[in-house]
């Protein structure tokens, strides 16, 4: 099916994406999505307006976004995720879960995890 | 008062170009207008700028909502010329230190305009090779400015086809 084939194309996601696709969970502009992404990432993740820009253009044409637009010249269109693209989310929260999960043993019983921590 | 200034940069110069117009804002002149080669600059009182220039492609059907974005995260639109967006703030006043935060949307903005200068290099390669260059049209007269001509133009897109992805292998490493 042609949607295996782009969630195919896009896993893993970079981390720019998966905060650019999980900010808009719910509908937001583009400074808006800029905004929440550093609130997501806790300061991480600063977006420039190019990246950004870039980015949602690349998402809108591959359907993993669509633009709300209640009015045609409006200035600041808002965008929200689609079904493709909240499905390609929920496989890289589970892609990264899985991976936390299995490996997790590793660092709790070497006890690298509190040397890191410097505890 | 105003001054226009004749001055070659190239795509890929891009960052000399940027310091360049920094410079010239801390000798106390405002870019105000790009048009082919030629910058025009306004007197203001010297002062610190930031500038960056962007490549979006001249299909210009969402300016408004691109003009928007970049306004929103604290960038001035200057002017535009042939696709290209020249943007400045002050130390501090944008969101970010760059209008592109990672490498790879970077490179994006090159390849956008690779594609941009690979159609006219593939119209004049195949207009070069079914008539220019066709013996049979020989006999016109000044065919043989048009030959010249077409193989500068040739060498100019290539020239700039090899040097933006030289700065693209660059911009990876």
């Amino acid at each position: 099916m042609l949607n295996e084939k782009l969630i195919k194309k896009y896993l893993p996601l970079t981390q720019t994406t998966y905060y650019i696709l999980i900010s808009l969970t719910s509908p937001l502009h583009g400074y808006g999505i800029m905004q929440k992404v550093e609130e997501l990432s806790a300061g991480e993740v600063s977006l420039g307006p190019g990246t950004l820009y870039g980015a949602l253009g690349k998402l809108e044409k591959d359907g993993l976004i669509k633009k709300i637009s209640e009015e045609e010249n409006e200035r600041r269109k808002s965008y929200i995720l689609t079904e493709i693209g909240m499905e390609i989310s929920r496989r890289e929260f589970e892609r990264l879960k899985t991976l936390v999960t299995r490996t997790e043993h590793i660092f709790a019983s070497e006890g690298y995890m509190n040397e890191e921590k410097g505890i | 008062m105003k001054k226009r200034v004749f001055k070659l940069f190239w795509a890929w110069q891009d960052d000399q170009e940027n310091k360049w117009l920094e410079k010239m804002a801390e000798e106390g002149w405002k870019l105000s207008k790009y048009n082919l080669l030629v910058y025009t600059f306004e007197k203001m009182d010297p002062k610190k700028y930031i500038y960056k220039t962007d490549f979006k492609s001249n299909q210009n059907h969402d300016l408004q909502e691109y003009l928007a974005l970049f306004e929103d995260a604290g960038w001035e639109h200057v002017t535009q010329y042939a696709g290209w967006h020249y943007f400045r703030t002050e130390p501090g006043k944008a969101k970010t230190p760059d209008i592109y935060t990672d490498v790879n949307s970077k490179v994006e903005m090159f390849r956008r305009l690779l594609w941009f200068l690979l159609m006219p290099l593939m119209a004049i390669i195949i207009i070069a090779c079914t008539i220019v260059f066709n013996d049979s049209y020989s006999h016109i007269k000044l065919m043989v400015v048009l030959k010249i001509t077409y193989v500068l133009l040739i060498c100019l897109l290539g020239f700039s086809v090899l040097n933006i992805l030289y700065k693209m292998k660059k911009l990876k490493e």
